[in-house]
């Protein structure tokens, strides 16, 4: 390809890129302006009222009261889920056994469950922790046993017969190898703690970003309930964006290490 | 290695073993598992725990009323038009993302965004849109599905080898005939795991929206025995929602086996 067809690529893929969030925006304008409903914001007046929530501050003590469960329970579900992913990887007998459930757990809709951590524990940060676990912690373990499985069985076997110890095939070739759908399930189960964080708080218990929301729906302020979503999309997207700069670092050197 | 272990006699036979991978294993586990409930159930005797004996009487006793199954027909009703209005226009979308750059690069942020950001905090959006109807729970069903399913459809078509496209340009086809006879086909088991996926998705978001709206389907049911602290009842809906979402991984995983038994 001559730089002069991959300069105008560029400008095609920004242009259209551009072109359809524009587009977007337009559409949105246009068809909410003659509207004045309460609750369908125009374009306009929602980046106005995200301003506002950002530069007035009305957006970040709710952020903050949301977001201990969210890094709370993702912690947990990657201390508990990586060596819960591992362990299975090895114990072939247990995980016969464990699949069942695992792959339970992985289609239900944890949703379901959440009146009921709601009526154990009460509308706490204990039960928003917990929901935001069980939402995270299960694709973090199985994506870290199909990590493990996927590692090369004859790399394994080649470590061995050269003597390597169990912990040296652990450190050098399992984990390694690993690595990659280790950050991806990660990566995957951040989306799910920030689905667990909102759903937690718009369901049952009135806090944080949650409450932010039915407050203003309940008040007919359309354009903030809209610029607090955008808020939070917002957050998800960069903190998924900064998991997936860090796993392209990360693997950059995986990879010669696991070769 | 497994058929040289099998020729070997074993060096001190086990007195009894389960045959390797057989099929109750999933039996025995989940047998296990309710037998544990139940005991536990029984010997904690406390209200969050009921044991599963007693979960199991009142799915029974609610479907005898007819609740579930009115509200089962209602949730699954959004959940179908939810997931056929993603595949009808996710699969399309994701097609031509894959085939023409230029509409790749008019959809890729927007199927990114949507991929990574958590759907279920566009339901308030849907519901100053619909209102109470049905459109928002269907709204929610559509969101969850129709990125995963897009951006299937679309590393689907893009990994089909150029090869085969080439070739098919060199014998004089059609841009309609190479869709249809070399793209469709060749990226057909990729787009069915999209379709599994998405379908995972949807009864997620068919779960969450109606949890979220409350007004209608299973979701409802829920909350309407979780204000009432009624957990027997909850339990009972969360076995119905865990056997629909079996039910619909299974369903779609049998149509994936027939229409790509071929790439086995």
């Amino acid at each position: 390809m001559t730089p002069a067809q991959r300069s105008s690529d560029a400008v095609w893929r920004w242009g259209l890129r551009l072109g359809t969030f524009a587009l977007f925006f337009a559409w949105w304008q246009f068809s909410t302006r003659d509207l004045h409903s309460l609750l369908l914001p125009t374009f306009v007046s929602t980046v106005a009222a995200t301003w506002e929530l950002v530069t007035q501050g009305t957006i970040w003590e709710p952020l903050w009261i949301s977001n201990q469960a969210l890094i709370i329970g993702y912690v947990i579900s990657a201390v508990v889920g990586v060596p819960l992913g591992l362990l299975m990887s090895r114990i072939r007998r247990a995980e016969r056994f464990l699949d069942v459930y695992l792959n339970v757990l992985l289609t239900t809709p944890m949703a379901a469950l959440i009146p009921l951590f709601i009526m154990v524990l009460g509308p706490t940060l204990t039960a928003r922790v917990v929901i935001v676990f069980v939402f995270t912690f299960v694709i973090v373990a199985v994506d870290t046993r199909a990590g493990v499985r996927g590692v090369d069985r004859t790399v394994i076997e080649m470590a061995r017969s050269f003597g390597a110890s169990e912990w040296q095939i652990w450190r050098r070739v399992l984990l390694p190898g690993a690595l990659p759908a280790i950050l991806a399930g990660l990566r995957v189960g951040l989306g799910r703690a920030f689905t667990g964080m909102v759903l937690s708080e718009l369901l049952l218990v009135g806090v944080g970003i949650g409450r932010l929301m039915l407050k203003y729906r309940g008040s007919f302020d359309g354009d903030y309930l809209y610029g607090t979503i955008l808020i939070v999309v917002l957050e998800a997207i960069v903190c998924t964006l900064l998991l997936r700069l860090l796993e392209n670092r990360t693997l950059s050197w995986a990879s010669d290490a696991s070769r | 290695m497994s058929s040289a272990q099998l020729t070997l006699p074993p060096a001190r036979a086990p007195r009894w073993r389960l045959p390797q991978g057989e099929w109750y294993v999933p039996l025995v586990a989940t047998a296990a598992g309710l037998a544990a409930w139940e005991v536990l159930g029984r010997a904690f005797d406390q209200p969050w725990l009921p044991p599963f004996s007693d979960v199991f009487a009142a799915l029974w006793s609610l479907t005898a009323q007819g609740l579930i199954i009115g509200s089962l027909i209602d949730s699954l009703r959004s959940l179908a038009i939810g997931f056929l209005f993603s595949l009808a226009t996710g699969v399309p979308v994701g097609g031509l993302m894959g085939r023409y750059r230029k509409v790749e690069w008019a959809f890729d942020l927007h199927v990114s965004w949507l991929l990574i950001s958590p759907s279920i905090v566009f339901a308030p959006i849907f519901f100053t849109i619909f209102g109470l109807s049905d459109a928002t729970r269907i709204a929610v069903v559509v969101l969850y599905a129709w990125p995963i399913i897009a951006y299937n459809t679309f590393i689907a078509f893009r990994r089909v080898s150029p090869d085969l496209i080439e070739m098919a340009h060199s014998f004089g086809a059609s841009e309609a005939k190479i869709f249809l006879r070399v793209l469709v086909p060749a990226s057909l088991p990729l787009t069915m795991a999209g379709l599994r996926l998405g379908m995972g998705r949807a009864v997620k978001g068919m779960i969450n929206g109606e949890l979220f709206v409350a007004l209608v389907g299973l979701g409802a049911l829920t909350e309407k025995f979780a204000n009432g602290f009624d957990t027997t009842n909850v339990l009972a809906i969360v076995l119905v929602v865990m056997i629909v979402a079996v039910v619909m991984a299974e369903i779609v995983q049998w149509l994936d086996r027939r229409v790509t038994y071929w790439a086995n």
